[in-house]
C-alpha cells in the first residue's frame, strides 16, 4: 500500500482515479488545488500524483514548492503531453509523468516503481562495505545516503538511484537507456529525457559548478559518465 | 543546351539580325542605285574628255595644207595613233585596224564637224572624225579639199580608279551601317529581354512557393503591364493561399483542442471502464455486456484521441525527435513483446543493428504496420530487419489478398479504407498515416508493393 497525495482540479477525474487506486490497495487523499500547507500532508504521505493543468498555481509551480521542503517522490500527470510541458514537469523535479487518461493498472505500476527507488535494493555485496568515497563525495549505499563535503545531500529517489548506478560503474560511460532502466526500472520504451532532467537536478546538488560539470560527464551521443577523479 | 544569345529563336538573336537585315536592305539597295548612276556619270564624264581632246585635235588640222594623201604627207599635221582613209582608201593604220570599223560608223563619218565615238570596254573608246585638208601635191592650183576620216581608240582616264573609290566608300558605309544596327539591335533587346528575364525569374520564384515575390512596375510600357498583371496575379495567389492557410491552420487547431478536451473526460472514463472490466463476472448477463460494449469502445476512442492528438502535433510542426542510439532489433523485439505479438509474428533479423532514431516514434511505426498487416492481411506475418550501406530497413510482409494498385498511395491516408463497404476496424484510421509521418521525421522513406502475393510495406531510415 501506499499512500498518495493526489493533486488534481476534476473531479470526474479525481474521483475515477481515486476509485481505481483505492482497488489496487493504495491510500489516495484528493486536494483540488496546491493552495494548501503541505507540511502536515507531505509527512504522512509516500507519494504525490500531481496534476500539471491547474487553476491557480500550476503544476510545475506546485512541483518546486515541494521540492523545496522535501524528497518525496513526484509523479505529474498531465493532460498536455506536448513535449516542452513534458520537460518542463521533470525539470522542476517530478520523478516521472504520467500523460492522461491513463489506466489505474499503468498509474500503480509506476508508483511502485517509483516508491521501489525510496528503500534500499536488495542487499548486495556492496551493501555491507562501508561508504564509499569519491573525493568529497561518499556514497552509502547500506544507508542510502549521499554526504558531500561531510553534508547528506537531500536527494529523491530518482536522484538517488540515479548517482547510485553511476557509482557503480566509475569512470565508465552508461547510456541513456541503461540509466533508464536502472534507475526508473522503466520499460525499454522509456523516455530518455527523464535521464536528461534528473542529471541536470542531481548536478545542480553535487557539482561544484553545475554550469561546468565536472563529476558527471555528457559524453555527447553515448550517454552520462562518474568521472571519480574530478570530485575532490 | 546552347546559350541563350545564340539561339536563332532567341529574342535578342532575332532583333539584331533584323536591324542587320533593314539595313542591308535600304542602304545596300540605295548605294547599288546610286552606284549604277555614278558609274554611267563618270563613263560619260570620261567619254566627254576622251572626245574632246580628239575634237580639239583636229579642229586645227581642219583645211590645213599637206604634202600629198601619203602618210608622209599627213603625218605631220595627224597625230600619230589615227587611222586614216582618205577616198576610201586606207592612207595609215593607227591604233585602229580598219577592218574593225563598222559601216555605221563609217557612214558617220561622211560629213565633217561630227564626232562619233563608240565604247570599247570600261577603259576604251573609239573616236571618229571627219576633216578636210588641202592636197597641195594636187597640182591643179585649185587647193583641191579632200574628206580625210581619222579614227582612234583611246583610254577611258580614270574610270577604274573612280569605281574602286565609290565600291570602298559605299562597302565602309555599308559595314559601318550594319555595326550600329547590330549594336542597336542588341541595345532594344537588352530593354526588352532584361524585363523578361527578371519577370521570368519572379514567375519561377513565385511557382517555388515565395508568395510575396512582386516586382517593379516600371520600363517599356508594355512590359509594365505584363509585371503588373503578374504582379496582380500573385498577389491573388498570395491572399487565396494565405486564406487557405489560415483555415487549414484553424481546422488544425480546431482538431488539436477538440483532442484535447476529449482527454479530461476520457481521463475520468478510462479508470471507471478499467474497473467495470475487471467486475464483468460478478454483473448480471446484460449488464456485464453493457460494460464490455463501454469498456471497449472507451479503449478505441482513447486510442483514437491519442492518434489525433499525435497527428495534429505532426501537423503543427511540434512533433520532434528524441533521438537515441538503440539496436533496432531489440527495439523491435519489445515492440512485438509488448503488444503480445511473438507468437504470430515472425521475426526475422540479424545479431544486431544499432541505429540513432526516436524509439518511440519507431516503436508506433513498427507496432502500426505489424497491426495493418494482422488486421488486413494474412498470416503468416513477418518483420524483417537488414542494414543496408546508409540505411536500416525495417520490412513487414503478409500473405493477405494485397493490395490494389489504386489503393497503394491512398491507403496512407488518414481515415482511408480500402474496402468502404466494411465498417470500423480496430484501428483509428489514422496508424499508417502516422506511421509515414514518423518516418519523414526521421528523414526516412516507407512504401508498399505486392511481390509474389505478398505485401510487403518497407521503412527506409538513414544514417545509421
Amino acid at each position: 500500500m501506499v499512500s498518495i497525495l493526489f493533486i488534481e482540479d476534476d473531479p470526474a477525474v479525481a474521483e475515477a482515479i481515486t476509485l481505481g487506486l483505492n482497488r489496487l490497495g493504495h491510500d489516495v487523499s484528493h486536494r483540488p488545488d496546491g493552495n494548501c500547507d503541505f507540511d502536515d500532508i507531505l509527512t504522512t504521505a509516500d507519494l504525490v500524483l500531481l496534476d500539471l493543468g491547474l487553476p491557480g498555481a500550476d503544476g510545475y509551480e506546485i512541483c518546486r514548492r515541494i521540492r523545496t521542503r522535501s524528497s518525496i517522490p513526484i509523479i505529474i500527470l498531465t493532460a498536455r503531453s506536448d513535449d516542452i510541458d513534458t520537460v518542463a514537469g521533470l525539470e522542476a523535479g517530478a520523478d516521472d509523468y504520467v500523460v492522461k487518461p491513463a489506466s489505474p493498472r499503468v498509474l500503480d505500476a509506476r508508483i511502485k516503481a517509483v516508491v521501489r527507488r525510496s528503500t534500499p535494493a536488495t542487499p548486495r555485496a556492496e551493501a555491507v562495505r562501508v561508504a564509499e568515497t569519491f573525493g568529497n563525495l561518499e556514497v552509502d549505499r547500506s544507508s542510502l545516503q549521499v554526504r558531500k563535503a561531510g553534508t547528506v545531500l537531500a536527494l529523491t529517489p530518482t536522484e538517488l538511484r540515479l548517482i547510485l548506478a553511476l557509482t557503480e560503474n566509475p569512470g565508465q560511460v552508461l547510456s541513456r537507456r541503461q540509466l533508464l532502466s536502472a534507475a526508473w526500472d522503466q520499460e525499454y520504451l522509456g523516455d530518455s529525457r527523464l535521464v536528461d532532467a534528473a542529471v541536470q537536478r542531481l548536478r545542480g546538488k553535487i557539482e561544484d559548478d553545475p554550469a561546468e560539470p565536472t563529476v558527471i560527464e555528457t559524453v555527447r551521443g553515448f550517454g552520462y559518465r562518474f568521472n571519480p577523479s574530478s570530485a575532490r | 543546351m546552347r546559350p541563350a544569345w545564340l539561339r536563332i529563336d532567341g529574342l535578342r538573336t532575332r532583333l539584331v539580325l533584323v536591324f542587320i537585315a533593314i539595313v542591308v536592305i535600304i542602304a545596300g539597295g540605295t548605294a547599288g542605285v546610286v552606284s549604277l548612276m555614278a558609274r554611267s556619270w563618270i563613263y560619260f564624264n570620261a567619254q566627254d574628255v576622251a572626245t574632246a581632246q580628239f575634237r580639239d585635235e583636229l579642229q586645227s588640222v581642219n583645211g590645213t595644207p599637206v604634202d600629198g594623201l601619203t602618210p608622209a604627207g599627213l603625218a605631220p599635221v595627224f597625230p600619230s595613233d589615227m587611222t586614216l582613209i582618205a577616198n576610201g582608201e586606207v592612207v595609215r593604220q593607227g591604233s585602229v585596224d580598219p577592218a574593225t570599223i563598222t559601216s555605221g560608223f563609217d557612214d558617220g563619218l561622211n560629213s565633217t564637224g561630227l564626232i562619233r565615238f563608240e565604247r570599247l570596254d570600261s577603259e576604251r573608246i573609239l573616236v571618229g572624225m571627219s576633216v578636210y585638208v588641202m592636197d597641195v601635191t594636187a597640182g591643179d592650183g585649185n587647193d583641191d579639199q579632200t574628206l580625210v576620216k581619222a579614227a582612234a581608240i583611246r583610254p577611258l582616264v580614270g574610270v577604274q580608279d573612280k569605281f574602286d573609290d565609290l565600291l570602298r566608300v559605299v562597302g565602309i558605309t555599308l559595314t559601318a551601317g550594319v555595326l550600329v544596327s547590330g549594336l542597336l539591335g542588341l541595345w532594344i533587346a537588352s530593354t526588352l529581354v532584361r524585363p523578361l528575364r527578371r519577370l521570368d525569374e519572379a514567375a519561377a520564384r513565385a511557382a517555388d512557393g515565395e508568395l510575396s515575390v512582386r516586382l517593379p512596375e516600371d520600363g517599356v510600357t508594355e512590359l509594365a503591364q505584363v509585371t503588373t498583371t503578374f504582379n496582380n496575379m500573385v498577389a491573388r495567389n498570395e491572399a487565396v493561399i494565405r486564406g487557405l492557410e489560415e483555415s487549414e491552420e484553424q481546422s488544425r487547431r480546431f482538431v488539436a483542442d477538440v483532442s484535447h478536451e476529449l482527454r479530461t473526460p476520457l481521463a475520468a472514463l478510462v479508470p471507471v471502464s478499467e474497473i467495470l472490466r475487471e467486475e464483468i463476472p460478478n454483473l448480471p448477463p446484460d449488464a456485464g455486456a453493457a460494460a464490455r460494449i463501454v469498456s471497449s469502445e472507451i479503449g478505441k476512442l482513447t486510442r483514437l484521441v491519442e492518434d489525433l492528438i499525435e497527428m495534429s502535433r505532426h501537423d503543427s510542426q511540434q512533433a520532434h525527435l528524441v533521438l537515441d542510439d538503440v539496436d533496432l532489433v531489440e527495439l523491435t523485439e519489445r515492440t512485438l513483446e509488448s503488444r503480445g505479438w511473438t507468437e504470430t509474428v515472425e521475426l526475422l533479423t540479424p545479431e544486431s543493428i544499432s541505429a540513432r532514431v526516436d524509439s518511440r516514434r519507431i516503436d508506433i511505426v513498427v507496432a502500426n504496420l505489424v497491426a495493418n498487416a494482422l488486421r488486413h492481411g494474412a498470416p503468416p506475418v513477418r518483420v524483417e530487419l537488414s542494414a543496408e550501406p546508409g540505411y536500416a530497413v525495417i520490412t513487414v510482409v503478409d500473405h493477405g489478398p494485397g493490395i490494389s494498385p489504386e489503393d497503394r498511395q491512398a491507403i496512407f491516408r488518414r481515415f482511408y479504407k480500402v474496402d468502404t463497404a466494411r465498417g470500423r476496424s480496430e484501428g483509428s484510421g489514422l496508424g499508417l498515416s502516422l506511421a509515414v509521418e514518423n518516418v519523414h521525421l526521421h528523414g526516412g522513406s516507407i512504401g508498399v508493393d505486392q511481390v509474389d502475393g505478398r505485401t510487403v510495406f518497407t521503412v527506409r531510415l538513414p544514417g545509421r
